[in-house]
């Protein structure tokens, strides 16, 4: 049984002038217990729409979700001590402080002042809980947000594009407290449009595009359906190596300092050999692999569903 | 419940809005009474003429001729002397005398009833539509997806809380009027228990302060947004109760600013029936009615809130 179940899921808006907006188009989605599942998709591709679906604040048009085995939303009360979560921009009171934020959600849980300094502390936020939220940065009110999931030690985090608004340092914090909490054993539900950045800590991973899945599964698996492309190689002189490769029959170009070679790993060798006898020497090598920047625009080009 | 309780306890208590209604209530409390007991003048005697008149006025009191057709004593006043005591003063007569007087608490208080009120509908509106012009409902919901819930806990946190502060500010209103009364005023004519009288117009008036700011919660749940809450409870004030009430004429019986009036003061909502020389005043919503009437605006606004709560998406 997945921690995360959808199916069928449906969302349709109406919009002022009549007519109607579909957001999420018959999505299914199934995130199993422990590591980090990443949503993928453009801006408005219906990320956001999902997730509200999940914790209750929309409702579907059609379709089923079930978080932690309850149905949303008429079961959603019985774990939802077990979920945190970021939905968007996290929204704060901006004239209270940090802190009393924390403890008006944390009493809703009974969770005491100690639990509630130490999630501050997790994220950076000690030396600033007792300022008013309306003085800190977007950044730090994306930290007070993650605190706030964190309150609850939770089986579950769903968290909505947790790097918006964060400076370079700050993502790569987040990035980390991701990976450890999910190496803590909970599931953590990240949605992001920057693609290259939950590749570097999902396990696994749904992409979505105008409100349908267009491929899900683990990381590896997504990047291996779009196929290797080939070697990467830097030479000295890269417009030279092109040339000694194309004269012994292998199709190669330059992209910008290096050369694109169109032979698959296990030929590596033949590329640093044929260069070597021309006084070329490899000072890099390494497979051409597709990210899942290149998989998404890849899977869309042909739907008209790229961003 | 006790968490969602505890917790709509804590975001109330640590809203500015209730430091300020409280400092601003305090602080116009001690410049008005600072103003009233500076101007606090005793009487003098009344000419002959004004004499006469005054203790013509009394005896016909006395003689029951200004009761009304009932015949029974307005609700606050134990006997006739007390009565007559307070509707027939030399100072209506011109005995120059704008004197502080004790016994003048219970009616000073009415009058004031509507700006306490004022501050429970401001509360209300402002501990209701807070969360949506924040946009931290969505982040309530997410440790509590139970609407209804979320709504009863506020309901009631906002009652108590309104209740408490009219409370407190009204007494604070009388410690600081008898303290003018010490420095230049006077005790004549208290009637007995007046007292009770006093704390009974305290709690009735912050018991409609409380009703008022449901009202307010709901507005501003079903409009999510505190001004927007306030401004249709204004408009409708102003549009209906003010303006449509003289045009309807069963619509008095109805109408929440009369019947708020009839529970804090305790004498019936009246309106004029007949023609001609046969008008004459008719009670046409009595105190307990008004009650019912307070409470049936709560009910239902409550819950097309609550239904507007439930049914829409929250962003």
């Amino acid at each position: 049984m997945g921690v995360i179940e959808v199916e069928g899921l449906r969302k349709e808006f109406r919009r002022i002038r009549g007519g109607r907006t579909v957001a999420v188009d018959r999505l299914d989605l199934d995130v199993p217990e422990g590591g980090v599942y990443g949503f993928l998709g453009p801006n408005g591709a219906g990320k956001t729409t999902t997730i509200r679906c999940l914790l209750g604040l929309v409702r579907a048009s059609d379709g089923t979700a079930r978080l932690l085995g309850a149905d949303v939303p008429g079961g959603l009360h019985g774990v939802v001590d077990r979920v945190g979560s970021i939905v968007e921009s996290p929204a704060m009171f901006p004239r209270f402080t940090g802190r009393r934020n924390l403890e008006i959600l944390g009493r809703l849980q009974r969770v005491g002042k100690p639990e509630i300094g130490s999630a501050l502390e997790r994220v950076g936020l000690g030396e600033r809980a007792d300022d008013r939220v309306k003085t800190y940065s977007l950044g730090m009110r994306q930290r007070l947000a993650i605190a706030a999931t964190l309150l609850k030690d939770p089986a579950v985090l769903i968290l909505d594009e947790p790097a918006n608004g964060l400076d370079p340092a700050g993502i790569v914090e987040v990035r980390e407290l991701i990976r450890s909490l999910g190496a803590e054993g909970r599931t953590v539900f990240v949605s992001s449009h920057i693609l290259s950045e939950i590749q570097q800590v999902a396990d696994r991973v749904a992409i979505l595009a105008r409100g349908r899945c267009v491929t899900a599964g683990p990381v590896a698996e997504v990047l291996a359906s779009a196929g290797a492309t080939g070697l990467v190689a830097r030479v000295r002189d890269a417009e030279a190596g092109a040339a000694v490769l194309r004269r012994a029959g292998i199709e190669a170009v330059v992209a910008g300092d290096v050369l694109k070679v169109a032979l698959a790993a296990e030929e590596a060798e033949r590329v640093t050999r044929v260069l070597a006898e021309q006084g070329l020497y490899v000072s890099e090598l390494r497979p051409d692999e597709a990210d899942l920047e290149t998989v998404f625009l890849e899977l869309t080009k042909d739907q008209g569903l790229a961003p | 419940m006790i968490r969602l309780l505890s917790s709509e306890f804590l975001r109330a208590r640590s809203r500015d809005v209730l430091k300020m209604l409280f400092v601003a209530a305090a602080l116009g409390t001690i410049v008005g009474m600072s103003i009233a007991t500076w101007n606090s003048k005793p009487a003098h005697p009344l000419s002959g003429q004004a004499q006469q008149f005054y203790e013509r006025s009394l005896r016909q009191c006395l003689d029951g001729r200004f009761l009304g057709p009932n015949q029974e004593l307005p609700p606050n006043f134990d006997t006739l002397e007390e009565f007559c005591a307070d509707q027939v003063r030399p100072e209506f007569y011109g005995n120059g005398s704008n004197e502080l007087r004790l016994a003048d608490l219970q009616d000073i208080l009415e009058g004031l009833s509507s700006l306490v009120v004022l501050i429970g509908v401001v509360l209300g509106a402002s501990l209701g539509g807070a969360d949506w012009s924040v946009r931290t409902m969505a982040t309530l919901l997410t440790w509590e997806p139970r609407r209804a819930r979320v709504l009863l806990a506020r309901a009631l946190v906002v009652l108590v809380v309104v209740f408490l502060l009219t409370f407190g500010v009204q007494v604070f209103f009388g410690v600081v009027f008898r303290a003018g009364v010490v420095l230049r005023g006077t005790t004549e004519g208290l009637p007995s228990h007046w007292l009770t009288h006093v704390l009974e117009v305290m709690l009735r008036t912050s018991a409609v302060a409380g009703l008022f700011s449901l009202i307010a919660l709901a507005v501003a749940t079903i409009a999510r947004s505190t001004a927007g809450g306030i401004g249709i409870l204004f408009g409708y004030l102003v549009l209906v109760e003010g303006f449509l009430a003289n045009l309807v004429v069963w619509l008095p019986r109805w109408l929440l600013v009369r019947a708020a009036g009839a529970i804090v003061t305790q004498a019936p909502v009246e309106q004029v029936v007949g023609q001609g020389r046969f008008q004459r005043m008719e009670a046409v919503l009595t105190p307990s009615g008004a009650w019912i009437v307070v409470g049936a605006y709560v009910v239902v606004l409550l819950g097309a809130a609550l239904a507007a709560l439930r049914v829409r998406d929250v962003d």
